[in-house]
């Protein structure tokens, strides 16, 4: 496994690569393919492959066990870690456990001492997990909220013709991933923020997905990486498709043309997927959405002529 | 037919093998040097690439966005009483927060940035000197005066790092891997001399003055006042009197003179003035946008839209992002100042201007570098690509350090008061003419009224003591925020080779 580890910055100069650890990746790859003319008029050809990956980090070598991963905004939020025992990059930060209610809730969130675990918490804060059981919510209450690595990755092209007709599809998807939305400031209470902050808590039963907004958020709802920022990253999306006609020989020739070719195309026709953010397909980040600009529908429809 | 066939394929065979036998692969064959890739064991070749190397060492100088934003002059700014912090809200920029208000911890404040930059300046220096010994085609002369070069920016990134720290590691060279961990952590007493020395040999090593297509390297004027701020730093009375010696040198120079004019300094125009000793240079045509950040990628001021009024508009100003609101006292103290219009801007007596209150908010913005409304950048995001250099060392600084200098260590009050009438006379301000204790007084609030949010304040502050009393009120204790936390990543990752300053 080959990544720069973090040195002293007093060296003054980035590390090398280097080979700091091992995983294992375990799965299977499975591919099939049916290809067939029924007749001069008909012939379907399908093509898919499909992935299984379980992806573990088996060594990090050096003292602490882990490497730093990915940060986020100014003040550099660890939001992704690489840890023995863990997938590769996974998504770091704290549990929540929906929302406080009401302040009787805030009361009854205790450690097993009996002592409220947030006591600067209101009605409409996050209700964060106690992971280690330390009675205290801190860092070290950070743990894995998420993997980047898709348990099933698939693809599927189908091809169809029909005398004079053809179609093409080309999809694929990835499912059992969870991705980070770092797309916005959560550092800024007066930044811009996605609609879905208008389904936010506004009082007792309103909701339990979407804290209150504040400028006093001294529950840190929004300033620490939780699972809040995750989301489920599966999707499958019809990346090509495309439908033809050509015009019969006879009739082509009947208005002085060789061929003639009418057709529509279509990238990135449809998407279906849960994830609230432009893209599931986030570019480069490992998993970490950084709101790169998404890719583009095109709908094109085209006409091909061979003169004689 | 067949038999030619035959006889070609004999010659093919044994050149074959005679290919085999006679051309087995050297050593050179496999070790080629990558083409078309530049890298360190193939560079350091000609007077151009060291000329190209040593442009990358003054290319920290302008660095401002380590591990976040981390403007050295407008954070001194913050960390003084001049201004606070500011920005749209508390969180902001917490960083910035925590050192207006001493709030600062291992892992919060700006340490982290500045310490990043200074060791990346350090590296280059190092790696600067110890190859230009080296390269053949570069002429004796060129190398005299780089190896000058590389040494006052070695010195400038170390007196930067021991003022903000005070304990910090001295590395001279380039670290091997072997070398990473065995770094030791020096107090300033034994920095110090290597600062100096660093800065003589560039004394001996610079020229009194670049040519005009050379503007933005550095002279011997720039290293001397540079060491004569290193001596008054010090705060030592024994060394005041080099503090004049040197001071005194640039000002005899001949090469400076104060501006007629001293709103004129701070317009694009006023850049690399007579009155400049030293700037750092920025440049508003690198197109530079966010991917550039974080990197030292651009050549663009981001401090400019740091301290502009927050969604402004309004006239000759340009809107920016609302940090380092003008504190009321610095306010109150220029109040009646010849300077204070080119020092703050205060927008309730701006007439049109409007504008959104940020955090902290006075109503008194800076003037010196404030963005400005014709001078948005051509391309790129405006934010990061403002071409205002910082006047790092001014001749006014010069004369004032001049005086302070002779009046510490006994030499010609006369004189002394002379340079400071120099720097009120330019604004026509009456003569002052008094002596002892109160001239040092004078002095002192010279440099605070011509110097206002330059980014010297707190370190006057603290080298003369002024800090504890001065800075009470914001949450300074001279114990510990004299210096920064050392970052507590950089501890993490220094395998306890490096220890936290007291009291954090």
């Amino acid at each position: 496994m080959k990544t720069r580890p973090p040195l002293p910055d007093y060296i003054g100069n980035d590390a090398p690569t280097a080979n700091v650890g091992s995983m294992l990746n375990q799965g299977i790859d499975m591919e099939f393919g049916y290809d067939r003319a029924y007749n001069k008029d008909l012939s379907i050809g399908v093509m898919g492959n499909l992935s299984f990956i379980k992806n573990e980090v088996v060594l990090i070598g050096n003292d602490a066990g882990y490497l730093t991963g990915a940060g986020w905004g100014p003040q550099g939020l660890e939001i992704t870690r690489i840890t023995e025992g863990l997938p590769i990059g996974y998504l770091y930060g704290y549990q929540t456990d929906g929302l406080f209610q009401n302040m009787n809730d805030v009361y009854s969130h205790q450690s097993s001492e009996g002592d409220t675990l947030q006591p600067l918490a209101k009605g409409g804060d996050l209700r964060f997990v106690d992971v280690n059981g330390d009675g205290k919510i801190d860092a070290d209450d950070r743990t894995m909220i998420g993997n980047p690595t898709p348990d099933w990755t698939a693809g599927v092209t189908l091809d169809v013709r029909y005398k004079n007709w053809d179609f093409n599809i080309f999809g694929q998807g990835v499912f059992g991933n969870q991705i980070y939305n770092a797309t916005r400031r959560y550092d800024l209470p007066t930044s811009n923020m996605a609609a879905t902050a208008l389904n936010r808590w506004t009082g007792e039963g309103s909701t339990n997905e979407h804290p209150r907004l504040t400028f006093d958020d001294q529950n840190k709802n929004f300033a620490r990486s939780s699972d809040l920022y995750v989301e489920d990253g599966s999707f499958f999306r019809i990346k090509a498709l495309q439908l033809g006609y050509n015009l019969p020989s006879t009739l082509a020739d009947k208005i002085g043309l060789r061929k003639m070719r009418i057709y529509y195309s279509g990238t990135n026709v449809f998407t279906f997927t849960k994830y609230s953010g432009f893209d599931p397909e986030i570019g480069s980040g490992f998993g970490v959405d950084r709101g790169l600009y998404p890719q583009a529908r095109v709908n094109s429809i085209g006409l091909n002529i061979t003169f004689k | 037919m067949k038999r030619l066939i035959m006889k070609q394929n004999i010659w093919a065979t044994l050149s074959i093998a005679a290919l085999l036998i006679f051309g087995s692969c050297s050593k050179d064959f496999l070790n080629t040097r990558p083409v078309g890739r530049v890298l360190e064991v193939n560079y350091y070749q000609t007077q151009d690439q060291a000329f190209e190397a040593l442009v990358s060492v003054y290319d920290v100088l302008q660095w401002n966005d380590q591990y976040g934003f981390s403007m050295f002059r407008l954070l001194q700014n913050v960390a003084s009483d001049e201004t606070h912090a500011g920005g749209s809200d508390a969180s902001d920029q917490p960083s910035w927060v925590a050192y207006d208000n001493f709030t600062l911890s291992p892992n919060l404040g700006p340490q982290r940035g500045f310490w990043r930059k200074c060791y990346k300046g350090i590296y280059r220096a190092n790696l600067y000197l110890e190859k230009i010994e080296g390269i053949d085609d570069a002429s004796q002369s060129f190398k005299a005066r780089t190896t000058g070069e590389a040494k006052f920016l070695r010195a400038k990134f170390y007196f930067d790092l021991v003022r903000l720290f005070g304990n910090v590691p001295y590395i001279d060279h380039t670290l091997g891997a072997s070398e990473y961990y065995t770094v030791e952590q020096v107090g300033p007493e034994l920095i110090f001399p290597f600062i100096i020395s660093d800065l003589e040999d560039a004394i001996a090593a610079l020229p009194s003055s670049v040519s005009s297509n050379e503007i933005g390297r550095v002279t011997k004027g720039a290293a001397q006042a540079l060491l004569a701020r290193t001596y008054l730093f010090q705060n030592d009375a024994s060394k005041m009197s080099e503090v004049a010696t040197l001071s005194e040198a640039v000002i005899q120079s001949g090469e400076y003179a104060l501006l007629p004019s001293f709103g004129e300094i701070w317009t694009r125009d006023g850049e690399w003035s007579s009155e400049s000793v030293f700037e750092i240079t920025y440049s508003e045509n690198s197109s530079s946008d966010w991917g550039s950040f974080g990197w030292g990628g651009g050549e663009g001021n981001v401090g400019v839209q740091f301290v502009g009024m927050r969604d402004y508009n309004g006239p000759i100003f340009a809107t920016g992002w609302g940090f380092c609101p003008i504190s009321t006292d610095l306010e109150s103290a220029m109040d009646g100042d010849p300077r204070y219009g080119h020092t703050i801007i205060d927008v309730a007596n701006l007439p049109g201007a409007e504008y959104s209150p940020g955090y902290q908010n006075t109503g008194y913005f800076m003037r010196k570098y404030a963005p400005i409304a014709s001078s948005v950048a051509p391309d790129g995001d405006p934010a990061l690509n403002w071409g205002n250099n910082i006047r790092e060392i001014r001749y006014s600084d010069v004369l004032l350090m001049a005086a302070e200098g002779l009046a510490r260590s006994g030499g010609s009050e006369g004189t002394a008061r002379a340079y400071v009438n120099q720097v009120r006379n330019r604004v026509g301000l009456p003569a002052i003419t008094s002596s002892g204790s109160q001239l040092l007084d004078d002095i002192y609030l010279e440099r605070r009224l011509e110097l206002a949010c330059e980014g010297h304040r707190f370190f006057d502050l603290i080298r003369t003591g002024q800090a504890a009393s001065v800075l009470a009120s914001k949450g300074f204790n001279a114990s510990t925020h004299t210096y920064l936390p050392i970052p507590q990543q950089e501890i993490d990752a220094s395998q306890a080779v490096l220890t936290q300053n007291p009291g954090y």
